[in-house]
């Protein structure tokens, strides 16, 4: 046999300026493998153990410095050639085939890379291939001829997971998921492929539990700065926040608990694609080429494409694609949010969720009073007694209470009124001694109570009646008789009260130290089961303020959602409606 | 993987969609739309087929009402990998590229005084000619066109 004559060239697709070719972390690594009858006779080759076969041996060097990528290809035992394996090339013929390196080899780290094809060519002759193919029938052994490329040099521009750690490590998550994931029915997969389908499925179902989760758990106030909802459904609004947590139900729901079906069979003008659906047709997911490339985590992953396929289906969300790719999908969320509810990408990538973003603070932001409240004379920028909202006369003001003075502030023009502070006996008339400054509460009236307003000191209390704009007589009384059923320790030196709003209406909140007890306004008593920790049921309060607070105050006008507690210098905003702290914004 | 240089962004005006369809059709019979896509500059532009009529139905890209109804989409979805030469299109300056598509192959249309169809517009990657460098999925920047929605009847089948 003659092994002269052949030769073989590999080459990357590059840019003109490059020496190398570029790629990035998961796109592959597409090379063109030629081979090329150099002699002037015809030859017939066998194509076993080159890529004109496809891979069946390790038959390629690639490394990065010294070192070489692991093949991860199978390795294939031939039986006996037929005619059918060999190529026939006429003088100076080429053949040639290209395919992804990265599908055989473990290329994850960014680098310079070398490859070269250094293999044998088992059979090569100028006889007929049914001759050569009985040649070798008959002998039962080739002499190879060994061949080897051109080195052809590459840089990968980023790295990615490396194949072999993944499967090893996601075994045992693969595992543990079991009882909650359903097997698969598989349609043309190899042993293999259900393997890695099996842990994809296992983590597709993972990331869909945790993104329902995550939308369930995130408190009203943590959403407008929540960076990973914002990101790719754009700027908080309720309705969308809403409709994208219960997407991920119905996601997770189909993923969990129906017969999902992977078919490995592409329609082939179809399988360079990650994979496709007919939304009409759940839960079979057709899986192409580039799924199989994927890794099983991070950006267009295995388990974000199954994400991604099942929102397809109408039973499940019904997404459709109007963009797709990262940058898209923002551009989509920017421009065009509503449409990111039914775009599948958008889902896909907040599963994924990589790079990895949060869903905003888990505390709420400490402001300074200062600079939330306006024209605050010298003195009164913090550290106050008490505070409390005007009613009747005085509606549209609040009041603030430190020492023997008081500051009136104004909630439309969100500054304090000038000429404060004044003496509290010289604006509140009728305090009976004793109760003309060093509040250590105050608060509105509510129910059968409407009008009226209560002035904490020690273990007494005063009521103001704001139409009349003075102290009702008989006071001060003592807190014990007037305020039924207050547990013990709670019938001396508030901290201050506030009223609920919104879904706390009717109710206001007693606080001392580190805990608080709820008063129904019009059943006239404190409701059972207090005292509670502040921390316990007072949700997102920044560090500082889970100890209690100095004042605190209902908003009024546009502000009448919150609630404001203040301590120090600083103070917080409670939502009544989401009931948690806020952030800035 | 190059980066492109930033102008390849055309706006939306560079370029516009018809879509062309007969007064009636036969239920049960093809139901052949005709697609155009016209570049209304001077410069020659690359487009990306995808999601578009220019590569058949692959996607639900069509809004399709029959008698005020949205009629389903039946046909498949694609999540797409890297894309090659092939899935782009070349438009010189003033030129336009053209399509048909059949309705029947992804949309059961019934007997209708009126059906309506709307191409949703997005053009999902379009490059000038000058800059085509080949890049990933996830740089492509999607832009929204304008043209013309279509209206005919489906009529039942003639007996025969």
């Amino acid at each position: 046999m003659d092994s002269e004559g052949l030769s073989v060239r590999i080459d990357f697709e590059r840019p003109r300026y490059s020496k190398r070719a570029l790629f990035k972390g998961e796109e592959g690594q597409k090379l063109r493998f030629t081979l090329t009858n150099e002699s002037d006779t015809t030859l017939n080759v066998l194509k076993w153990h080159t890529p004109l076969i496809g891979f069946d041996s390790d038959m390629f060097r690639v490394k990065k410095g010294g070192e070489q990528a692991v093949y991860l290809g199978p390795i294939v035992k031939w039986g006996l050639p037929r005619p059918e394996d060999y190529l026939t090339l006429e003088p100076k013929a080429s053949e040639s085939v290209e395919f992804d390196l990265a599908e055989a080899y473990d290329i994850f780290e960014a680098g310079d890379y070398s490859v070269q094809y250094e293999s044998s060519i088992l059979d090569v002759g100028r006889e007929e291939p049914e001759a050569l193919a009985k040649m070798a029938a008959d002998c039962n052994e080739y002499i190879p001829t060994s061949v080897s490329s051109n080195v052809a040099e590459f840089r990968l521009l980023d790295g990615k997971m490396p194949r072999q750690l993944k499967g090893v490590a996601f075994d045992s998550i693969a595992q543990m998921q079991k009882v909650s994931a359903k097997v698969p029915t598989y349609r043309n997969c190899t042993p293999e492929q259900q393997k890695l389908l099996e842990i994809a499925l296992a983590d597709a179902v993972k990331i869909t539990l945790e993104s329902k989760n995550i939308l369930l758990n995130t408190v009203e106030c943590a959403r407008s700065e929540a960076s990973r909802f914002t990101n790719w459904f754009g700027a908080y609004d309720g309705y969308r926040y809403d409709r994208v947590k219960s997407n991920f139900g119905s996601i997770w729901d189909a993923l969990a608990n129906k017969d999902i079906i992977f078919n490995a069979k592409c329609d082939p003008e179809l399988c360079h694609a990650f994979a496709y659906v007919y939304p009409t047709n759940p839960y079979e997911i057709f899986l192409g080429n580039a799924f199989w490339r994927a890794s099983l985590n991070g950006t267009d992953s295995q388990s974000g494409t199954i994400v991604h396929e099942t929102s397809h289906f109408y039973i499940v969300v019904g997404t459709n694609d109007h963009v797709y790719g990262q940058s898209g999908c923002q551009q989509l969320a920017t421009g065009n949010p509503a449409k990111t509810v039914s775009n599948a990408d958008s889902h896909e990538y907040f599963a994924e969720n990589n790079p990895e973003r949060n869903m905003g603070a888990d505390r709420g932001s400490i402001f300074v009073t200062s600079s939330g409240w306006r024209e605050m004379p010298a003195g009164f920028q913090g550290s106050f007694n008490a505070a409390l909202n005007g009613d009747g006369p005085f509606k549209g003001k609040c009041f603030f209470f430190k020492g023997v003075s008081y500051v009136r502030y104004d909630w439309n023009a969100e500054r304090a009124d000038p000429g404060y502070p004044r003496k509290i006996k010289d604006g509140w008339r009728n305090l009976p001694a004793g109760f003309q400054g060093s509040f250590s509460a105050a608060i509105n009236g509510d129910g059968p109570f409407k009008g009226k307003c209560f002035f904490f000191k020690g273990d007494s209390y005063v009521r103001y009646d704001w139409n009349e704009d003075r102290a009702d007589p008989d006071y001060p009384k003592k807190i014990k008789d007037g305020w039924n059923n207050l547990p013990a320790g709670f019938q001396r030196s508030f901290d201050d009260l506030i009223n609920g709003s919104g879904p706390f209406a009717g109710k206001c909140y007693i606080f001392k130290g580190d805990s608080y007890v709820r008063y129904d306004w019009k059943a006239d008593r404190a409701d059972p089961g207090y005292p509670a920790k502040i921390i316990k049921n007072w949700r997102r309060l920044p560090a500082g303020f889970e100890g209690g607070f100095n004042a605190a105050l209902e908003g009024d006008g546009k502000f009448s959602s919150k609630g404001y507690f203040f301590k120090g210098k600083s103070y917080i905003r409670y939502n009544w409606n989401g009931d948690c702290a806020e952030s800035e914004s | 993987m190059a980066h492109r240089s930033d102008d390849y962004k055309a706006s939306g005006s560079a370029l516009k969609y018809s879509l062309i369809a007969e007064d009636s059709y036969s239920m049960g019979k093809p139901i052949i739309l005709g697609f155009t896509l016209e570049n209304l500059t001077n410069e020659c532009f690359w487009i990306l087929t995808w999601y578009t009529p220019l590569e058949g139905l692959k996607g639900r890209i069509l809004k399709v009402t029959c008698r005020g109804k949205e009629i389903l989409y039946n046909g498949l979805m694609v999540k797409r990998g890297g894309p090659e030469l092939a899935d782009y299109v070349r438009i010189g300056p003033k030129g336009s590229v053209s399509a048909k598509v059949d309705l029947s192959a992804a949309y059961s249309l019934p007997v209708s005084n009126e059906c309506r169809v709307e191409f949703e517009g997005r053009i999902h990657d379009i490059v000038r000619d000058t800059n085509f460098v080949f890049i990933g999925r996830d740089e492509h920047h999607w832009i929204d066109i304008k043209g013309n929605a279509v209206a005919f009847r489906v009529v039942g089948p003639l007996r025969e």
